[in-house]
């Protein structure tokens, strides 16, 4: 038994005889058992089967106490006890005095079964290459790529009745395991197996103090990370040497709030003011990488600092019954005080990001005739970002206008409408570079994430509640973002999402829901084939056959389908419990180009089906005992050119097969019998 | 910054009109309606069910300041003498938190008390959820059992929005199905001022509460990293790996062109089997290479390769 779950259940019965509760004639206990056993067929296929799961053949159980008073609460639960996926959690409260929690939750995450190498000491800081050889395959290790996460900690909240209150928590995060590590350069690639030892421990503390009409609170948040290693040391194939890679730094990180809120102020408003600060340093010096170090390195020590300010306001108003408004204002500031690196070669030094935001917006909502909301907002936001040229600033105004109409008693129908315009300064300093060098390229490429653009959205949603019991819903939503100004980069994409849902309770003997969607995602971009040498403008029309434009479009198509139901074969004592859901994804990449010789679509992109079963059936032996028998299928299919007849060893490359197990097709059966008191 | 400053000067001006304005508040007509109580024994002779779910919450506990101290049923549906007198029936003279009653009344009902005892309301007037006329009792169940008086999550939250069900079920998504993660590990339901209600200043702020090992600081950065992860992932789930939005190289191409490699087509003929196989697409494509997508602490490296 790992060491925090002891402590998690030692701690729980230090709770239970402090409570003098126990002894209290009014005394409710309830609960319930249930154990049970789970076999699994086809899981070890791939990891994706059960990416979060452990599904494993195992006996299962799970387990919940309450325990109520008049004056207190205690409630325990256990969940997938013994697993890799198990979960416990105590809550207890007095009431109107104070509440705690306790919790342990454990995550599996598979990421990929059977993955090789040619590595020795895999799961240690330093790969070497010993007792195989890359170029025998036969001759590499197996193992898998998969990360524990294991989460334990505690709440506690105090208030004992007063306009007082008090929190506090604590939390650990434990993470160990494999991931990918891709790394390589121009004489060869490698992936190697990563090791993943993380810690996280936070630590956090709040009070503040309430009245009808105002509160104020103040918080603070402690998080240190650590990780074992710093460095992943491996011997490079291609040329002989160790190699070092960076891993995940230790680091720690502050965070101060204040929240105060004023109620009951003219026009029925709120006014609410909050602002932290936060910050988040490392260190580590060169004696840490062991590697030889660049010329002209201007420091061997690189101390990390960053910190961030924000300031939020929101007035929320009634001024009449019919109208809401509301006005806010953000600012977000960040700002890096960390070490700026640099060293021969030019252009070497850190580029370390800075940015300061400021958002002011106002939005109302007008209650007209026939049950008719008429709503509207207008939000503007600028960012100032410094050591960011492709995006030095932008400015944002997004306007939105919605109607909601609630008329008729069985529908509920609405339409919002938005429009955002971005405009965006460059801010390149190309002075003296030549439009034959690979620098004067960076002016043409517009990122996406803070081009200029224009963006259109519409959302169209109706709920129908034709009778009392069955409920329907429909929605479409339109988005289309388009990059006019961009030379090189994503230039438009537009999005089409069209969702349904019901859920239909006939009577006691039959609950059926179910859910439908269609999604199409469309984008186009822009880009230069550049070779060293030739003009780096990708506004002419090039002439070199190394030098080219070529666009690129996607295409995805996504269905998905899923149906419920829940039905009582005899009422009390037998139910069956069905679901299935279908999904399918479909994409394509096209090509256009201005090269030599053409370029052939991606027709296979990330192109799969999901198909899940899952059937329940409860029958209950007596008033105190039920039986559980239960079964699910799951089978999914993979297709991507990129996987396509996956070799671990192509030209220049080594690769150990991470992701590369896609398709699945399994079988899991399980029966509980469950004691309920 | 001149845009900036014109729309302080409005905003400015709206707070001093707003200042003019009468003080309105939503507990004036209590006191009058005390007159019709008739106590919760009466309730009980014809709502019995009704009662008997009431009596197990945690509202009816002496202890919590809640409706038992107060006027029991009545506290939350009001004066019900004028109900009885009529021969009761639904919504006669009497509030019901049926569908068609107006959301707001609903939630004020709740604010009475929670407004000062729960300290997660301290946003609620601002958030969407009120904005959108969500009430209290959408997500609450109000006779709940006390210990389960926390809405069921994500099935709760998935019965407004759908298309945070359908994303969680995509090929690669967050936890959330599995029932390790729930909406409100990132989310304030009941209002705070950021985007979305998350739980933070910034979408970076929140994801690394979970990833604290993409915190850095780092000697290279990659700048969307340091501003806003939904640049290149989704929240809930994508249909491409590591719920990516767009998949790789594609997502990095379009914003990375320079001469060799990033502004190189990967077609149809650069996969395994193709007629030009190339490490810069098959398999992780990008990240074959360029593994400290996140941030590099390399003394020599701006590639994030190290």
């Amino acid at each position: 038994m790992k060491i925090q779950l002891f402590w998690f259940i030692a701690a729980a019965l230090l709770i239970l005889p402090a409570e003098k509760g126990l002894a209290d004639d009014s005394v409710k206990v309830s609960g319930s058992l249930e154990v049970g056993a789970q076999v699994a067929d086809g899981v070890e296929e791939s990891a994706k089967s059960q990416e979060y799961e452990d599904l494993d053949d195992a006996p299962i159980g799970n387990f919940s106490l309450d325990y109520d008073t008049e004056s207190y609460f205690l409630g325990i639960e256990g969940t997938r006890v013994g697993l890799d996926d198990q979960q416990y959690q105590i809550e207890g409260r007095s009431y109107g005095k104070f509440k705690y929690s306790l919790f342990y939750d454990e995550i599996p995450h598979n990421l990929s079964f059977d993955a090789q190498t040619f590595y020795s000491s895999v799961g240690s800081d330093t790969l070497t290459i010993e007792g195989s050889s890359p170029a025998n395959q036969a001759s590499w290790r197996t193992f898998d790529y998969h990360v524990d996460r294991q989460k334990f900690g505690g709440t506690f909240d105090l208030s004992f009745d007063s306009p007082f209150f008090f929190h506090v928590g604590v939390e650990r995060v434990e993470k160990d395991g494999l991931k990918p590590l891709g790394t390589g350069s121009f004489s060869g690639v490698v992936e190697l197996p990563e090791p993943v030892d993380y810690a996280t421990n936070n630590f956090t503390l709040a009070g503040g103090y309430r009245t009808d009409e105002m509160s104020i609170k103040l918080s603070g948040l402690y998080s240190s990370f650590s990780n074992d290693n710093t460095f992943l040391d491996w011997q490079n194939p291609f040329l002989g040497i160790t190699e070092h890679n960076s891993l995940p730094p230790d680091n720690d990180y502050m965070e101060l709030g204040v929240n105060m809120i004023w109620r009951q102020l003219p026009a029925l408003s709120t006014l609410s003011v909050a602002g932290s600060y936060s910050n988040l340093t490392s260190d580590f010096s060169q004696d840490q990488e062991g590697s030889l170090l660049p010329s002209g390195l201007n420091s061997t020590v690189f101390e990390g600092d960053i910190s961030t300010m924000s300031l939020s306001a929101a007035l929320a108003s009634r001024p009449t019954d019919d109208l809401d408004t509301r006005l806010f204002y953000k600012y977000f500031d960040r700002n890096n005080d960390s070490t700026v690196i640099e060293y021969d070669g030019g252009g070497n030094d850190t580029h370390l990001l800075e940015y300061t935001r400021h958002t002011l917006g106002f939005d109302a909502d007008y209650k007209l005739a026939g049950h008719t909301r008429l709503g509207g907002g207008y939000e503007y936001e600028n960012v100032d970002r410094r050591n960011r040229p492709d995006g030095d600033s932008n400015s944002d105004n997004l306007l939105y206008v919605e109607l909601k109409n609630t008329s008729l008693d069985y529908l509920t129908a609405r339409l919002k409408y938005s429009y955002l315009n971005r405009d965006t300064d460059a801010d390149h300093d190309l002075a003296g570079v030549s439009a034959f060098a690979s620098e004067y390229i960076v002016q043409f490429v517009q990122r996406y994430d803070v081009a200029s653009k224009q963006k259109h959205e519409i959302q169209v949603a109706v709920e129908l509640y034709p009778l009392d019991n069955l409920d329907f819903g429909v929605s479409y939503t339109y988005a289309d973002n388009n990059y006019d100004d961009v030379v090189l980069g994503r230039t438009d994409d537009t999005g089409h999402e069209f969702y349904l849902d019901f859920m239909w309770r006939a009577a006691r003997m039959l609950d059926l829901s179910g859910f439908a969607g269609y999604e199409n995602y469309q984008a186009d971009s822009n880009h230069y084939n550049y070779s060293p040498g030739q003009i780096a403008d990708p506004r002419v029309a090039d002439r070199s056959p190394s030098s080219f434009r070529w666009t690129q479009d996607i295409s995805e198509d996504f269905w998905i389908v899923g149906l419920n139901a829940g039905m009582s074969i005899i009422p009390d004592r037998l139910r069956l419990n069905l679901s299935c859901q279908y999904q399918k994804s479909d994409g394509k990449s096209d090509f256009t180009s201005e090269g030599s010789s053409a370029l052939l679509p991606i027709t296979q992109y990330d192109d799969y089906d999901i198909t899940t079963v899952s059937a329940k059936v409860d029958y209950t032996l007596t008033e105190r005992l039920g039986l559980g028998v239960g079964y699910i299928y799951e089978k999914s299919t993979y297709e991507d050119q990129q996987y396509l007849e996956y070799d671990y060893a192509p030209g220049g490359t080594y690769l150990s097969g991470a992701y590369a197990d896609h398709d699945y097709e399994v079988h899991v059966g399980y029966v509980t019998i469950k004691y309920s008191f | 910054m001149r845009t900036f400053l014109m729309l302080v000067s409005f905003s400015l001006c709206l707070l001093a009109v707003w200042l003019t304005l009468p003080v309105r508040t939503i507990t004036a007509a209590q006191t009058d309606e005390q007159l019709g109580f008739i106590g919760a024994e009466t309730c009980q002779e014809c709502h019995e069910t009704q009662y008997a779910s009431y009596a197990r919450s945690i509202h009816s506990k002496k202890l919590v300041k809640g409706p038992q101290s107060q006027d029991a049923c009545e506290t939350c549906h009001g004066a019900g003498a004028m109900h009885v007198e009529k021969g009761g029936g639904r919504d006669v003279d009497i509030f019901a938190f049926d569908a068609d009653v107006d959301s707001l009344a609903k939630s004020e009902k709740c604010l009475i008390c929670h407004q000062k005892s729960t300290p997660s309301m301290d946003w609620w007037d601002a958030s969407t959820h009120n904005r959108e006329e969500v009430s209290c009792d959408s997500c609450h169940d109000l006779h709940t059992p006390a210990g389960s008086q926390k809405p069921r999550e994500p099935e709760v939250c998935f019965g407004c929005h759908r298309e945070i069900e359908i994303a969680a079920n995509k090929y690669s998504h967050h936890p959330i199905i599995e029932g390790k993660v729930n909406c409100s590990s990132c989310h304030l339901p009941h209002g705070s001022v950021s985007t979305a209600m998350i739980k933070a200043d910034s979408i970076q702020h929140l994801c690394f509460t979970c990833h604290a090992d993409k915190r850095g600081p780092y000697i290279y950065e990659h700048p969307p990293v340091e501003e806003n992860c939904l640049t290149c992932h989704s929240s809930h789930g994508s249909r491409h790996a590591k719920l990516l939005t767009e998949k790789v190289p594609n997502v990095c191409q379009d914003c990375h062109d320079w001469s060799r490699h990033p502004g190189t087509p990967y077609d149809n003929k650069t996969g395994f089997s193709g007629s030009s196989p190339s490490n810069r697409f098959f398999a992780r494509s990008c990240l074959n290479c360029h593994g400290a997508i996140h941030g590099s602490n390399s003394f020599e490296n701006h590639a994030l390769t190290r």
